[in-house]
């Protein structure tokens, strides 16, 4: 493995963040279902454009949803995607979703290690 | 609960941990204390300071100042996705809005799916949306409910079933209907939510007040339906007309309403002032149907309102006649006695009514800077975002005052007051005449600094007539430094398409050659390079095209020269020569003295003496001169001084020969 | 020692004040003017899966209080409370072979001194507005009241008594 168990929480950390798995945490079932939604929402419809994983941190209200994409589309086309799915999912989550998206220009450039 | 807390009495802020000792110890204290007298401590307590649910986030955001290195927040912060131009700013956003609309529709297609609510705290926006349909069941609190969510469309369904059903419905649930209807003209409008939509929109260019209103639609139809229509329902339908223009049945209705005797309220005689615009024909008659009109407000004791003053104000400013300046000041005084101030709109009108084009120049502008300034002010009239822009189309062009211009901009930047810039449309246009004015006014340098790198590309992405007086005032002061970075802004902001600003640019690199930065001139020279390859790789089939000239090479030339790289000065002779039919005219003398003494100084007598074939061709006459000169210069072998006699004629070499 | 409550915890709420009496304090106007609530300590307890998350925070959180001149003191617990499965490591049958998965909740705590009412609900909100995601909040306070009338009327003697009595924590 790249970063075994035992780096957790020293160089290897989560994909989503929330405090539902905390001692008197609410809802951890409904909240991983939300987001293994959430996870095949945006690889379904930014098709072959994530190079890296999705993160869903959960603050107060807000679910913010952060990935690093490649630049294969026009800056309106991903405009568009970007409107649609901050609208639809924070219909269907019922709470504000924001996404914050990072464009690179090479998908090799975010590969950091070989194993 | 805790009821072990409790025990712990409290003396003097001491904690809860101390031990029962140390309380009676200080009982006993304080009871002598009691007795001695008056060394107690009295512990004032402050008074609550009250904080509303959102003020400390206003606190926060009062420390931000406008970053004017970053895009506006509504674009996604990636340097792939800011936009540069304003063509990108506005597709940006419109393709942002057009996604959201999508999501909108895939919601209404699949509503079965989204019926879900389990949100805590829930929120209302993202709630599934109500859908009624044919043979939905309603009663009146559906109806009341559409209402309060100005939803027109269905409002008129839920209306048209309970109808069917033969519900009676209530005069007022009826009057609110009614007034729905007149506002929006018995149809949706844009939903609030789209406000990309709503920014871009151009409502700006000319109000043509074309009749919108919709005869014997649903409105009229909910009229009639009102059996004894009262003076608020003559007032709903009246002021709807008004409002889209329906000029004829609108005073049509108001006789009628007249004649039964009822008193309509201020708004609808606000209307019909503004309509009275519309209604009579020269300034005389339109002013008298507005005093008569006035005088039955008096008589029935109606008290005017800011809306009277800006339909006054805008019938005024429409008149344009002599005294409409004098009846608009004691408008402005009668109303203020009333407690009435003036808006944004009112002070707008003013502008228009004192400033007009061929009229005598009015320095009222600075009396209203002076009333207004440093001064929040709230939207309460619609046309209260007219107000900047006119406000600098007066500075600019009515009495060319920069100062003046730097007061209205620190107004709008004040608190909340960019919120009255309106749409994109008239904010483009402030920033243009706000630029335009800078440009002519001050030194080049304090404007490059101060308004220029503060407002492009983020706030302003100028035009091409902007760039054109910056350019012109570069050319007048000189200041060529600032050439290379407008270029490029040019380039970003893809204006580059005019012939006449190309030339333009090239008029003023070679006019001014930089004497002492090297690195100017290389910066020229790419300058001279990109139009070159611009102008040589344009598709054919497009229209616009612009012509190359021979005059736009030659000065290319020269700056390549200027950077001493000769070979690209070279190519360009060849294409010059070669390509004789791509390119109009030929160039300047100038420009091919330059290249000969070039070749002169790289020693190709042969490249010379093509140049000197070349001028001699056009026809230029001075070819003599430049022989000698090259004679003089560089040893010519027999093949070159062949060629040359060929070209300025045996006497010459003859000449230098002897 | 405080106990807390073993109440319903969502991620940030503010507990109700706990009143407790005291004698020193007098009370100013009649309540024509809203008076402010005095609380002895504000207490937060932070709890995240990270520990170096809180500590951040905890740093941020009691810098902000240096800033408002609210002293503050923090510490942490050593150790976090683990949550652990043992499943079957396998789909279909292999009882030997299991994997153990764990959650961690690390404790810290912060302990503001001395404030008013509009002091703590303006801290409180800032703070809890800049909670990281995975980190959770509860904020308990203890209030300064003065004693109340019908019991300064009565004899103080009996009033010392009465605090013996209840010596129990």
């Amino acid at each position: 493995m790249a970063n075994p168990p035992h780096m957790i929480a020293h160089r290897k950390s989560w994909n989503s963040w929330n405090t539902s798995n905390l001692d008197g945490g609410l809802r951890p079932s409904e909240t991983a279902i939300e987001d293994v939604f959430i996870r095949k929402f945006m690889i379904g419809t930014w098709h072959a454009l994530f190079v890296s994983e999705i993160i869903v941190k959960r603050q107060h209200n807000i679910i913010r949803i952060g990935g690093i994409i490649r630049r294969s589309i026009s800056a309106r086309k991903m405009y568009f995607l970007i409107g649609y799915t901050e609208e639809l999912l924070s219909f269907w989550l019922q709470c504000p979703v924001k996404l914050e998206l990072q464009t690179v220009q090479d998908k090799r450039d975010v590969i950091f290690k070989y194993i | 609960m805790n009821i072990q807390l409790l025990q712990c009495a409290r003396m003097n802020y001491s904690s809860s941990r101390i031990s029962h000792k140390t309380i009676s110890i200080s009982l006993i204290w304080r009871r002598m204390n009691c007795t001695v007298g008056s060394t107690t401590e009295e512990i004032v307590i402050p008074q609550k300071i009250p904080r509303g649910p959102t003020d400390i986030l206003r606190a926060l955001e009062s420390t931000i100042v406008k970053d004017p290195t970053a895009a506006h927040y509504k674009f996604h912060d990636d340097p792939y996705l800011i936009p540069n131009s304003n063509l990108g700013k506005r597709s940006l956003s419109m393709a942002q809005e057009a996604g959201r609309k999508a999501a909108h529709w895939v919601r209404k297609e699949n509503v079965d799916l989204f019926q879900h609510k389990e949100a805590e705290p829930f929120i209302n926006m993202f709630a599934p949306p109500k859908v009624y349909k044919e043979d939905s069941i309603v009663s009146i609190d559906d109806l009341k409910e559409c209402i309060e969510k100005v939803n027109v469309d269905d409002s008129i369904l839920v209306y048209k079933l309970l109808k069917g059903k033969s519900v009676e419905i209530e005069l007022e649930v009826m009057q609110s209907m009614l007034e729905l209807l007149c506002f929006y003209n018995s149809q949706d409008s844009l939903p609030e939510e789209f406000i990309e939509e709503r920014w871009f929109r151009q409502s700006a260019k000319g109000e043509r007040q074309r009749k919108t209103w919709k005869d014997g639609a649903f409105a009229e139809e909910i009229f009639i339906s009102i059996k004894e229509p009262n003076a608020e329902a003559y007032s709903a339908i009246i002021q709807g007309m008004g409002k889209y223009y329906q000029i004829d049945r609108a005073t049509q209705l108001f006789e009628e309403a007249k004649q039964k005797g009822l008193t309509l309220n201020v708004n609808t005689y606000n209307t019909l002032i503004e309509a009275g615009n519309l209604l009579k024909e020269n300034y005389d008659m339109r002013w008298s149907y507005i005093v008569q009109l006035l005088n039955e407000m008096n008589d029935k004791k109606l008290k005017p309102n800011l809306g009277t003053l800006n339909a006054l104000l805008y019938c005024l400013s429409s008149m344009g006649s002599k005294v409409s300046k004098d009846y608009a000041l004691k408008s402005l005084s009668e109303f203020r006695k009333f407690g009435i101030e003036p808006s944004l709109a009112s002070w707008s009108f003013i502008l228009q009514i004192y400033c007009k084009e061929r009229g005598p120049t009015s320095t009222i502008l600075f009396d209203i800077m002076n009333e207004i300034e440093n001064k929040e002010h709230m939207i309460r009239d619609i046309r209260d975002v007219n107000f900047f822009v006119t406000a600098m189309n007066i500075c600019r062009y009515h009495l060319n005052d920069v100062s003046l211009a730097k007061r209205v901009d620190k107004l709008l930047h004040y608190g909340n007051n960019y919120n009255l810039i309106g749409d994109s449309f008239r904010e483009s246009l402030y920033y243009r005449h706000f630029f335009i004015l800078s440009v002519n006014s001050e030194p080049i340098q304090e404007f490059m600094q101060n308004v220029y790198d503060k407002l492009v590309p983020h706030i302003y992405t100028p035009e091409l007539s902007v760039i054109e007086e910056i350019l012109k005032s570069i050319e007048i002061s000189g200041a060529i430094e600032f050439l290379p970075k407008l270029w490029s802004d040019m380039i970003i902001f893809d204006l580059c398409r005019k012939e006449s600003i190309l030339n333009f640019v090239i008029d003023i690199m070679i006019s001014n050659e930089p004497k002492n930065d090297p690195d100017l001139v290389e910066k020229f020279a790419n300058i001279g390079a990109d139009i070159y390859e611009k102008v040589m790789n344009q598709n054919e089939m497009k229209t616009n095209l612009i012509t190359v000239t021979g005059d736009m090479l030659g000065n290319i030339m020269v700056l390549f020269l200027r950077n001493k790289s000769f070979d690209k000065a070279w190519d360009l002779f060849i294409t010059l020569d070669k390509q004789q039919q791509k390119v109009l005219g030929v160039p300047r003398f100038e420009s091919l003295s330059a290249l000969i003494d070039a070749c002169i100084e790289e020693k190709v007598p042969s490249k010379a003496i093509l140049c000197l074939a070349y001028a001699a061709d056009v026809g230029y006459e001075n070819v003599d001169e430049l022989a000698k000169e090259l004679q003089s210069k560089l040893t010519l072998d027999e093949t070159h001084l062949q060629k040359l006699s060929k070209i300025v004629g045996q006497h010459v070499i003859i000449e230098t020969n002897e | 020692m405080f106990r807390l409550n073993n109440t319903s915890m969502f991620r940030s709420f503010f507990r109700a004040p706990l009143s407790t009496a005291t004698e020193a304090i007098k009370s100013v106007e009649a309540a024509a003017v809203e008076l402010d609530k005095l609380y002895k300590t504000v207490q937060i307890e932070l709890r995240g899966n990270d520990p170096a998350v809180l500590t951040s925070f905890v740093k941020f959180a009691t810098t902000a209080g240096n800033y408002l001149n609210v002293q503050s003191h923090s510490w942490h617990l050593r150790k976090p409370t683990h949550t652990r499965f043992t499943v079957l490591k396998s789909v279909h049958i292999y009882k030997k072979h299991r994997v153990q998965y764990e959650f961690r909740t690390y404790y810290s705590f912060i302990s503001y001194k001395h404030l008013t009412e509009s002091t703590a609900s303006t801290l409180l909100e800032y703070i809890e507005r800049n909670l990281p995601e995975g980190v959770a909040l509860k904020a308990t306070s203890v209030e300064l009241q003065q004693l109340p009338e019908y019991l300064l009327e009565q004899d103080p003697e009996q009033f010392t008594d009465d605090s013996n009595k209840v010596s129990h924590v």
